[in-house]
């Protein structure tokens, strides 16, 4: 048996008859998301009175869920697009994984806006269509800016994806017999590897990747201008789309962490996806720590510096406040337990690396939480200052949102190989032959 | 499958030996087709292959993408003229946002468009006749209307298996 050959093996493998234990994952996904769908039908039937939203908080859990999902979705984009221009060996075992949670990620941060409306059964108004009312959506609005970056952002990674797949596919429908052959060639698009085929497909792939990642940027950009072009204080700065950018590169390669260390395990990637692979992810969460580490001190530096009493008061209130377990919390997570990567022992160890992700993936959700919450609990005038406090049915919406995003992707780990067929046997070769 | 035509196909388990075979063929003045399961550079680069024109492709969709931004946002700006923040009715800096987005959409789209278009065209007008193993592990070095010194030269270069296939033209 050639390399090749092991490496369709081994990576399909996990795509056999689904274990107990993988189905007891499932039907737990499945529960929870479906917890978060009776939530929401509560809200629906009964109005948003029975969450935490009111003067002057009106947005809470549900916006700042809407936030970090789209910083999740970022890192996956990341690393399949962004890494592929620059060349990055690390990227050939990892991205397929990263680049089906961004697909997940972004249908999970769709709806929140969605839930949000309250109304949600009119959320169609947003597109622009000819209709009796004679009105178009307000172009100049960032809210109209959201739905056309998030479509967009949906609509190119699940392309991207799926062209990554196209030979992975062809790859599975050979391989296979009977239904299982017929589904894989329906996907596959009849795709045969003809040296043609190839030509344009990598030409394409890179086309792709020049495409999304200005997309990535602009995407997180466009959702921090929900806050930034507004007038409150700790929201209007010119700072925040490249602080909202680092932060979901820095959550997301969080999340890859802990879904790889998962994966690897459960479809016994290990000769795939190695200890390497972790330490050069750990070298990316550092750095991207630092970045936001920076920019936290950057808003800090000009929240005191600057000529606005009160995002002054307001960031002293962040930090003294009854939000301040969270903001410290906050800085612990994001900003101090990833310097532990530093050590090469700690990036070496795939048990500390997933303790510290998910640590991190706690404190960017508290982080996109205060950035929402406290700026509009305490702005300008001390009168209208409150605070929030969220409601179990929010929290529910916000489980079951993790519930929806590992149903999808547990499906997609069974259906798909979660490693790149293609490139793994390209890779290999390569190494062979310089070798 | 339409293009199929009669002639050698050859099987390789590694790239390089591929990539030898197809330089050795080619010097000769062969016409040669491959079927392969990944993107291998040293096969690609025996091949010599002109680069693929699809980037025309992605960027007539990215500039319909533009365009229909523009048209979009100014055209209804301009329909439906509301004052709203002070803000002229047709805004540059905003519409610059939703033309970004609609210009990535538009070469997204055209891109994988080209892509499977040309995928499909390929199967149809390539030579090849396909063999399964070409998918998995293998890389198929194909010579239409070949004979014997082609079969020679295919084994000499590590080829595991060569058959002769025949085709409709």
């Amino acid at each position: 048996m050639n390399r090749a050959q092991e490496i369709q093996r081994d990576v399909t493998a996990a795509l056999g008859r689904p274990s107990r234990r993988y189905l007891l994952l499932l039907a737990l996904a499945a529960l929870l998301a479906t917890g978060g769908g009776i939530a929401w039908s509560y809200l629906i039937r009964f109005g948003f009175h029975y969450t935490g939203l009111g003067h002057p908080v009106m947005w809470g859990v549900l916006i700042a869920s809407f936030v970090f999902w789209v910083g999740i979705a970022h890192s996956g984009t990341l690393i399949s697009a962004i890494l592929y221009l620059f060349r990055a060996r690390f990227r050939t075992a990892v991205y397929r994984s990263a680049e089906a949670m961004t697909v997940f990620a972004i249908m999970t941060a769709a709806l929140f806006p969605i839930i949000h409306l309250g109304r949600a059964w009119l959320f169609f108004w947003v597109l622009p269509y000819p209709n009796q009312r004679e009105l178009w959506p307000n172009f100049r609005s960032p809210l109209v800016w959201d739905v056309a970056a998030i479509l967009t952002y949906f609509i190119v990674s699940a392309l991207f994806l799926y062209t990554g797949l196209i030979p992975d596919l062809a790859a599975l429908r050979d391989a296979s017999t009977g239904r299982k052959r017929r589904c894989y060639a329906l996907l596959a698009l009849g795709w045969r590897g003809t040296d043609g085929a190839w030509r344009r497909y990598g030409r394409g792939y890179l086309f792709f990747a020049a495409l999304a990642s200005p997309l990535v940027i602009s995407v997180h950009s466009v959702v921090s201008w929900d806050f930034a072009v507004s007038i409150v204080p700790g929201w209007h700065s010119t700072m925040f789309a490249p602080y909202f950018v680092a932060g979901a590169m820095f959550s997301g390669v969080a999340m890859v962490i802990v879904i790889l260390a998962a994966l690897r395990r459960t479809h016994r990637l290990e000769p795939f996806v190695t200890p390497w692979h972790f330490e050069r992810l750990a070298r990316l969460l550092l750095v991207t720590s630092l970045i936001v580490t920076y920019s936290y001190g950057a808003e800090h530096f000009m929240a005191f510096f600057g000529e606005s009493a009160a995002e002054r008061d307001l960031f002293v209130f962040r930090a003294t406040g009854p939000y301040a377990p969270f903001f410290w919390t906050m800085i612990l997570c994001d900003s101090v337990l990833p310097l532990l990567c530093f050590s090469a022992r700690v990036r070496g160890s795939i048990a500390a690396l997933v303790v510290i992700a998910l640590l991190v993936n706690v404190g960017m959700y508290l982080e996109r939480f205060l950035i929402v919450v406290v700026p509009l609990a305490h702005a300008y005038d001390p009168f209208a200052w409150g605070t929030y406090t969220p409601r179990l049915v929010e929290i529910a919406i916000l489980a079951g949102s993790f519930g929806w995003f590992a149903f999808w992707l547990l499906l997609f780990v069974k259906l798909f190989p979660s490693v790149a067929l293609a490139e793994m046997k390209a890779h290999v070769a390569e190494e062979a032959h310089a070798g | 499958m339409p293009g199929e035509r009669e002639g050698l196909l050859g099987f390789f388990p590694s790239p390089q030996g591929a990539a030898a075979a197809i330089r050795a063929l080619r010097d000769r003045g062969f016409d040669v087709h491959t079927e392969m399961p990944a993107s291998y550079a040293a096969v690609e680069a025996a091949l010599a292959r002109p680069v693929s024109r699809i980037g025309w492709i992605t960027l007539a969709g990215a500039v319909a993408g533009a365009l229909l931004g523009f048209a979009l946002t100014i055209g209804t700006a301009r329909q439906l003229p509301l004052i709203v923040g002070g803000k002229p009715i047709v805004s540059m800096p905003p519409f610059l946002v939703i033309a970004f987005e609609l210009t990535v959409l538009g070469g997204g789209l055209a891109n994988f468009g080209a892509i499977v278009a040309g995928a499909l065209c390929s199967r149809r007008t390539s030579p090849v006749p396909h063999d399964p193993r070409a998918s998995v592990d293998r890389i198929a070095v194909f010579v239409p209307d070949a004979d014997a010194p082609v079969e020679e030269l295919l084994w000499t270069h590590g080829a595991e298996e060569v058959k002769r296939c025949g085709g409709r033209a």
